[in-house]
């Protein structure tokens, strides 16, 4: 038996193929052969940080269906309050004042030759257009209240001698009033 | 050593690598195909398929937990016979003859008597034996070797292997 096992064995193994036609069989095969595809081309962080993104859009699709009161709506009107009271705190635009003149921007004309100032010190310029610029902040403020001051003032006595005047009417017809009863 | 270059070269898509793996493996494929199949033409575009497969596996195969490329090219081809015999179970027996008479396997009438022996007995015996029997014995695949491709464990094979050689013995002696 072992002898008919090992006959079988050296002519099932004395099946060879010449090179030359596995050459020829490998022209065959190479063409077929498709470029490789891997069976997850993605990163292993990639794929739990899809898998995170993904649980986090379905739990907020989840929670905005069940409706209100939920994790999106809270997390939607902290975020509205926040905003809102952002927008309360940011300082509203001071009305501008009548004729107020526009502060003065920084001149780009060169100096003149004989400024000695420029001459001694490079600052020296600088202090003077700041103080120039406040001094004429200040003129305009003046100025502004000054002429505010003068409309209230005006209105006050356009109204209040109306006032008064009909105050003495009043007082002028209940003294009437008296008399004749 | 140079064979595992040649697998993870051409697991990276080099197809020179997988020529050389081609070319050394083609001959064991190609007769597996053939002892199974009784088709000169059947074995070559069974062997062929096997080949394109593995090229398509390859970057799923690995060479850890025992794993051999030669396992893997036989375990692919294995599968492509069991399918295709199962589609032609018919012409199967018709076609045993001519392995019979063909001049590749039998190189002269002193040993055609034994050979016969062995090809009938080998064809009584459960598929599954069988098949352990062609890549155990005259394959010369280690006992894990055919384990993995037949998706059984290591020591359930080794005892299947002895069953089935005596199996194939008491058949011969008859």
């Amino acid at each position: 038996m072992k002898q008919q096992l090992e006959n079988y064995k050296t002519i099932y193994r004395n099946i060879k193929i010449p090179e030359e036609i596995l050459d020829e069989k490998w022209r065959v095969v190479d063409p077929l052969l498709e470029p490789q595809r891997k069976f997850f081309p993605y990163s292993v962080s990639t794929l739990i940080s899809g898998i995170i993104l993904f649980l986090f859009l379905s739990i907020g699709v989840a929670s905005a269906l069940a409706g209100p009161g939920n994790l999106i709506s809270d997390i939607a009107s902290k975020a509205s309050s926040v905003f809102f009271k952002k927008e309360q705190s940011t300082p509203t635009p001071t009305p501008k004042l009548l004729n107020a003149s526009p502060t003065p921007t920084t001149s780009l004309t060169p100096n003149k030759k004989g400024d000695k100032k420029d001459e001694v010190n490079g600052e020296g310029k600088e202090t003077e257009t700041t103080e120039k610029k406040t001094e004429r902040k200040e003129e305009n403020v003046k100025e502004a209240i000054e002429k505010i001051r003068r409309n209230i003032e005006n209105f006050f006595d356009k109204h209040f001698d109306n006032n008064s005047d009909s105050n003495n009417l009043n007082s002028s017809e209940q003294e009437s009033k008296s008399k004749g009863e | 050593m140079e064979e595992v270059l040649e697998i993870r070269k051409a697991q990276e898509g080099d197809k020179s690598a997988f020529e050389k793996l081609y070319k050394n493996y083609y001959a064991r494929i190609y007769r597996y195909c053939r002892i199974n199949l009784y088709n000169k033409m059947l074995a070559e575009d069974v062997c062929q398929e096997a080949f394109i497969r593995a090229w398509k596996a390859m970057p799923r195969f690995s060479l850890e937990n025992g794993g051999t490329f030669q396992a893997f090219l036989f375990k692919i081809a294995r599968n492509l016979i069991i399918d295709l015999s199962r589609k032609r179970k018919e012409v199967a027996l018709e076609e045993a003859e001519e392995v019979a008479s063909d001049e590749d396997l039998i190189e002269n009438e002193a040993r055609r008597n034994d050979i016969e022996n062995v090809r009938l007995a080998l064809k009584k015996l459960d598929e599954k034996d069988r098949q352990i029997l062609i890549l155990r014995y005259f394959e010369d695949l280690s006992h894990a070797e055919v384990a993995q491709i037949m998706g059984t464990k290591e020591g359930a094979l080794r005892v299947r292997a002895m069953r089935a050689l005596k199996k194939l013995k008491s058949i011969i002696e008859l």
